[in-house]
């Protein structure tokens, strides 16, 4: 798969052609990528007092309502809740705004597509990546909920690669979504009212144990809820997560993003048209 | 050796209905898609180290044929076969961010015009020299005045060793002096053997820069060879029609079929001069010169206007709403829309014109924004209609 690639050297443009020859400058892509997400990330926050605090704002805000409904109001009885449900929060975030802004990308920065040689894949790509730095900022908030309960336990050092995980489900889905976007401006407001339903339909702040069986497959089906647990597990319970579940989940997002991926290749040499 | 080759390219753009400017269009929101050939039948080839023009009108094609070297859309038909890789100057200072600094833009700039992260970086000084900005870099640009940025997004581009440079209507940056720094530093970038594509509509730049000069006139290439030779051609061409034609497409958006085409529209006040300024409550006359490629049975012919100021519709007229038929149209006709009395306040006033065929099915010719009618007086207008009147005391 050549994901990213910069045109260097011969192309030929065919109609009805979309797969073209390319020699790949991965030194390159991973140059324009990292700058991006950097410049999108500091303009995210410029001129404001607290800068990239703000990252902390939303997830804390959001925890602190779910911590009273569920603690004091209807106790779930879930032991040490704000580290449950913030795991579950900032993960959550990162996937359901990285999507939303992954869909819209290709129509916000158009500029970024009519640039001749700069790869299309790395505008929705850099939005997954620039909110990813959002979850960055607020694991130290993690760090500080998780030594005020029982310590870090050593199997946070899994935390890359469920990240990474999660960035093949997130960047799979996006790319696919950007796509349609295009087409149907309906996708957009679509994959808002979807990670609505989402937010609650994944065991952000609920325990996934306390589902009834006969909505189990609600749960199966989300690879939200898979990793969730994942993080969990790490993160709380201090052990890996299962294996061979993790490595089929591994493999799903593998070809999620593949498909998205193949889509968006398919789809994005007319997307200057259609803007 | 040809670095650029060009086999039967077509380019067609479609609209669905909705997406199109639909001005004159209201009664009828239903349509299906319009298909709009920019480019049909281009073929051409550019050797290593040469400089190729491209000229022609407004909408015809120049842009698209660009772009489609550019590799950033793809051909209909035909191919586009390209040996190295291409760099353009197609737009200017679009990815730029008001609230970042000149430096940082400039190095988001370098990046994405094909440097690596370190190669940019180190060609900033040399950028802001350029630029004549080496005092401002490090400032917000959104201190920056539009010819500053300009400047700066110019020395960006040319600053990022291409190998084969597309150009766009982009050379008009900043005063004289600072063009022709651009115009030697592209005859530089030339003597290095750099291919360059420039597309102007600017007969002199054009002759300066290129040996070779195609002509693009709605999508087809009317003629190709030696710049002095093309320029001639097309000169001459436009010469023919330049009356009527030259108010048609100053900058306004143009689409259709093509199967009758509008080639000049002219306003006249009540004394049959021609004017492009009446006083308010005063009669005007839209006089539409247009050719019919093809024979049609009958066709809609409409007339609209906005406000400049603020965009609201004033009238929108057509022949369908009228019940008029127009009857078969076949070579170069004219048709005239008097207006009894216009009774505008004061202010510009933008007018679309278009020729539809019975159904609404299809635009034949289609200009938005033709033609800017000022009607004098007023300048602290916010209505758009002053209707005749007076006042009594009771």
């Amino acid at each position: 798969m050549t994901f990213l690639e910069r045109t260097t050297m011969s192309v030929t443009y065919e109609a009805g052609d979309f797969s073209t020859s390319r020699a790949s400058n991965y030194r390159y892509s991973w140059d324009l990528v990292t700058h991006l997400v950097g410049r999108e990330f500091r303009l995210r926050y410029r001129r404001t007092i607290f800068g990239w605090l703000w990252a902390m704002g939303y997830p804390l805000a959001r925890l602190l309502v779910l911590a009273f409904l569920f603690t004091r109001i209807l106790p779930l009885g879930i032991e040490n809740y704000a580290v449950f449900a913030f795991t579950g929060i900032i993960a959550w975030s990162w996937f359901a705004t990285g999507i939303a802004s992954a869909t819209s990308s290709v129509i916000d920065r158009r500029d970024l597509l009519i640039r001749p040689g700069v790869p299309r894949s790395a505008v929705p790509i850099v939005s997954v990546l620039t909110d990813g730095l959002d979850y960055a900022a607020a694991l130290p908030v993690l760090a500080v909920f998780l030594l005020l309960g029982d310590g870090i336990p050593l199997t946070s050092l899994l935390l890359p690669v469920i990240l990474v995980v999660q960035l093949l489900f997130t960047l799979g889905f996006g790319l696919a979504l950007c796509a349609a976007n295009v087409y149907l401006r309906d996708v957009r407001l679509l994959v808002d009212v979807v990670m609505l339903l989402g937010f609650y339909l994944t065991p952000v702040f609920y325990d996934a144990q306390s589902v009834p069986d006969r909505y189990r497959l609600v749960l199966d089906l989300n690879p939200m809820a898979h990793l969730l647990s994942a993080y969990r597990d790490i993160l709380i319970a201090g052990h890996a997560p299962a294996t061979v579940p993790f490595l089929v989940l591994t493999t799903v997002g593998m070809a999620i993003l593949a498909v998205g991926y193949l889509i968006y290749r398919w789809a994005s040499p007319s997307f200057v048209d259609e803007l | 050796m040809n670095e650029i080759e060009v086999l039967g390219v077509s380019k067609r753009y479609r609209y669905a209905a909705s997406g199109m400017p639909r001005k004159l269009r209201t009664l009828k929101n239903r349509g299906p898609r319009v298909d709009h050939w920019a480019l049909r039948d281009v073929s051409f080839a550019v050797a290593r180290g040469e400089t190729l023009g491209v000229i022609g009108k407004n909408a015809s094609g120049k842009s698209t044929l660009l772009r489609l070297l550019a590799g950033i859309t793809r051909p209909t038909r035909g191919s586009v076969h390209i040996s190295r890789t291409v760099s353009g100057l197609l737009t200017l200072g679009e990815s730029m961010h008001p609230l970042l600094s000149g430096e940082e833009n400039a190095l988001t700039g370098a990046i994405l015009a094909g440097l690596r992260r370190a190669e940019a970086q180190r060609r900033l000084l040399q950028i802001a020299a350029f630029a004549e900005l080496e005092d401002h870099m490090e400032q917000p640009l959104r201190t920056f005045s539009d010819g500053m940025r300009l400047r700066l997004a110019f020395a960006v581009a040319v600053h990022v060793d291409p190998e084969i440079l597309l150009v766009d209507e982009v050379l008009a940056v900043g005063d004289m002096r600072f063009q022709e720094k651009c115009f030697s530093h592209l005859e530089g970038l030339q003597a290095s053997g750099v291919t360059v594509v420039v597309a102007s509509h600017d007969l002199d730049q054009i002759r300066r820069l290129c040996t070779r000069t195609l002509w693009l006139s709605r999508g087809r290439v009317m003629d190709i060879g030696k710049t002095d030779e093309v320029a001639d051609h097309y000169r001459q061409a436009l010469s023919e029609d330049a009356p009527s034609r030259e108010p048609v497409t100053s900058g306004g958006v143009r689409h259709g079929s093509g199967e009758v085409e509008i080639t000049g529209v002219r306003l006249f006040d009540h004394r049959e001069r021609e004017t492009s300024r009446i006083t308010p409550g005063n009669p005007l006359t839209v006089e539409i010169d247009f050719i019919a490629h093809e024979e049609v049975p009958d066709a809609i012919f409409g007339v609209s206007a906005h406000a400049e100021r603020d965009g609201v519709r004033c009238f929108d007229i057509h022949t369908g709403a009228d019940g008029r038929s127009v009857g078969r149209l076949h070579g170069p006709g004219r048709i005239r829309l008097h207006l009894d009395r216009l009774d505008l306040t004061g202010g510009i006033y933008l007018l679309d014109v278009g020729i539809f065929d019975t159904s609404w099915e299809q635009t034949y010719d289609y200009l938005w924004q033709a033609f800017a009618l000022e009607v004098s007086g007023g300048d602290h207008e916010v209505a758009v209609l002053r209707p005749p009147h007076r006042w009594s005391m009771q």
